[in-house]
């Protein structure tokens, strides 16, 4: 894993070295090359100077020079040495100081004035400049015979100029060898700085687990790039918690529903254990009906939770909504009116819809089932079907329009009591998890007069 | 010991009512809430059994009006509902103990036992009056160390006289505590009941009768 603050020094360092590199050498070639135009400037002027002192003669050449006169050419370690060429070679002069060296004869001056590095030995590297002119006549005097070319080169011993270059460039490396070190030291405490709020961040991340949900991460004095970052960690928590929160309720409601026929179950089975005479004639009916109510719990549970992770199998075909409701509603007939119910079915429209016959079943019969249930006796079940709607409505007085939004919810009953007619409350939930993968809605609605409809609303077509 | 037992499952109540009853016990069972919270004000029960998920008023609500009521009796809790915070609330609202659902009916039993000790001041077991003995959990009674067989009944009624030792009690304070509310009361069923349980415990006046008062109960 790479840090992100070891990544960022070493990066910096590298840039910062590279720049303090660049600059160092941009300083040293600047500098190096003026003080070498500075050094070839005198070179040329001595080279002028005593180009000044040489004489046409005869078809000859006369200079005038002196060694008193110009320091620095008598003695062999320079640092000043010259010697002159007829410009076809012949050699006219030379200074005291070259002893019995050479410097590069005419032929290597040919696009004189030319500076040249090279070692001479007795006197180190020295730096030669060739000059190529004619000598001017004495007094200006007209010239009698051919005018004679001479080649003229000086030599000065460079050392000076090398012990100052090297001394910068000492200079300049020590100097950034200090400024590397002294960032190396700075840029890790920067970045560790900088980067505090996201460390904080880290460490506020870390404490956060499954019973620590509610915590959020501050926003508050954080810099701009990490306000996203932690906003959407903050919806994020929001939505975990409220679906553990979901699930830890759902976990405690089945839990619940299950509980009480486990309980039934397990204390008839004890009490016939233990007094076997007490034992009810119906007591296997019993046990059966219980069995049975908690299979319909579980079927119920498992395809919700199937419907609801989108796992809920939808085979389309033509499917006559008004057809079904009736046969429905035809089954439940008997039921309704040994309850005393008024049971009415009205048919609006025909026609058929591209859906599951299955899953409307389903819908259709958990409505009715639903309000043939909790229609009080002597109130009214009416089961309204069009070609894509189908209204399920009965009277319900204990209801308000409170209780509207929980209808909908697993395990939700008006009465929080188990009514032991093996209804979990999970039949509205199921139908509308089912109508909305069948793309359709179900809605409740509640009158005045106390009459809750349940309406299903399937697209058309 | 008379009993209340609100619960409206109804399986569950037919069986924890048949299993309290032959263990002794005098039940009257009621199936919501505001039934059960009229026949807990109206009658003198030492224990009441109540369950939270009720129809019409819930366990919580009953108990919280009885005990504005002033009503003291010893309340067992039973919850489908598993977390701590539903029992906490339940024994803040004044209920003694609490059984989750689904239960072992020994539990219930033992709880509802020890209760009805408590409602008696007592924590001890084993209630002794002279050379009688009484051990109420075993449900045995021992005369000078004989063992003395007793029907159901007759030991409620000894086993509650017990517990009211050196107080007379009148003949309804035992028809309340003894019968329940489904039992055919005769004028004379508690007299005749003391007849039998003096025959059976043997020689000795260990049960007064205070004419016109009731009975006692007293070391001779």
């Amino acid at each position: 894993m790479t840090a992100l603050r070891s990544v960022l020094t070493r990066r910096l360092l590298l840039a910062i070295a590279l720049l303090l590199a660049a600059a160092g050498a941009a300083v040293y070639l600047l500098a190096r090359s003026y003080l070498t135009d500075q050094f070839d400037a005198a070179l040329l002027s001595r080279a002028q100077a005593i180009a000044t002192l040489a004489e046409q003669e005869d078809g000859g050449v006369e200079l005038e020079f002196s060694d008193e006169i110009m320091d620095g050419f008598t003695k062999s370690e320079g640092p000043h040495f010259f010697q002159l060429w007829k410009a076809d070679g012949t050699a006219l002069e030379r200074s005291r100081s070259l002893g019995a060296h050479e410097l590069p004869p005419p032929g290597f001056w040919e696009a004189a004035p030319l500076f040249r590095n090279l070692p001479l030995p007795g006197a180190g590297a020295v730096r030669v400049v060739g000059l190529k002119f004619r000598p001017h006549l004495p007094d200006n005097r007209p010239p009698r015979g051919a005018e004679v070319e001479v080649v003229l080169a000086v030599a000065s011993v460079r050392s000076d100029l090398d012990r100052t270059l090297r001394t910068l460039l000492i200079l300049l490396a020590g100097c950034g060898a200090v400024l590397l070190a002294a960032t190396a030291l700075v840029v890790p405490r920067v970045i560790r700085r900088g980067l505090t709020p996201l460390q904080t961040l880290a460490d506020d991340a870390a404490r956060i687990d499954a019973a620590t949900l509610s915590a959020r991460f501050p926003d508050a004095g954080l810099p701009g790039e990490l306000v996203p970052i932690t906003a959407r960690l903050n919806e994020l928590l929001a939505r975990l918690e409220i679906s553990f929160d979901r699930e830890r309720r759902f976990g405690a409601d089945v839990a619940h529903e299950l509980r009480t026929p486990v309980a039934e179950l397990r204390s008839m089975a004890e009490l016939a254990v233990k007094l076997p005479d007490t034992r009810a004639a119906n007591a296997d009916q019993e046990t059966l009906s219980i069995a049975l109510h908690l299979e319909s719990i579980l079927t119920r549970l498992l395809a919700l939770s199937r419907a609801e992770q989108g796992g809920q199998p939808v085979a389309m075909e033509r499917a006559c909504l008004t057809a079904l409701a009736e046969e429905v509603f035809a089954a439940h007939r008997s039921t309704a009116t040994a309850r005393g119910l008024h049971f009415l079915f009205r048919r609006e429209s025909d026609g058929e819809i591209a859906s599951d016959p299955v899953l409307l079943r389903s819908i259709i019969t958990n409505l009715v089932e639903n309000a043939v249930t909790y229609t009080p006796q002597g109130g009214t079940v009416e089961v309204t079907a069009a070609a894509a709607v189908l209204c399920v409505s009965n009277t319900s007085p204990g209801l308000t329009a409170a209780d509207l939004p929980h209808l909908f919810e697993r395990f939700w009953r008006k009465d929080s009591a188990r009514t032991g007619d093996g209804h979990a409350g999970l039949g509205l939930a199921l139908a509308r998890t089912f109508a909305r993968a069948l793309a359709g809605d179900l809605t409740a609605t509640l009158d005045e007069a106390g009459r809750l409809a349940m309406k299903l609303q399937l697209p058309a077509g | 010991m008379r009993l209340l037992l609100v619960e409206d499952s109804r399986r569950l109540r037919e069986t924890a009512a048949t299993w309290l009853r032959r263990n002794g016990f005098a039940v009257d069972v009621s199936a919501d809430g505001e039934d059960g919270l009229w026949q807990a004000q109206n009658h003198d029960y030492d224990a009441i059994v109540l369950d939270i998920l009720l129809p019409k008023l819930d366990g919580l609500a009953l108990l919280q009006r009885l005990r504005a009521g002033g009503n003291r009796t010893h309340v067992l809790l039973l919850t489908a509902l598993d977390s701590i915070a539903d029992r906490v609330r339940g024994l803040e609202l004044g209920a003694d103990d609490y059984l989750v659902k689904p239960f072992a009916l020994e539990e219930l039993l033992a709880r509802v036992k020890s209760l009805c000790r408590r409602a008696y001041g007592s924590k001890d077991s084993r209630l002794t009056c002279g050379d009688l003995e009484v051990d109420t959990a075993a449900r045995k009674v021992y005369r000078a160390g004989q063992p003395v067989e007793l029907k159901p009944r007759e030991y409620a009624l000894l086993e509650y006289l017990m517990r009211r030792q050196g107080h007379i009690v009148s003949r309804t304070q035992i028809e309340e505590h003894i019968y329940d509310g489904g039992a055919e009361l005769l004028s004379n069923s508690v007299d005749s009941a003391i007849c039998a349980l003096r025959q059976k415990l043997g020689a000795g006046p260990l049960i007064r009768t205070r004419r016109g008062l009731g009975y006692e109960l007293a070391a001779s």
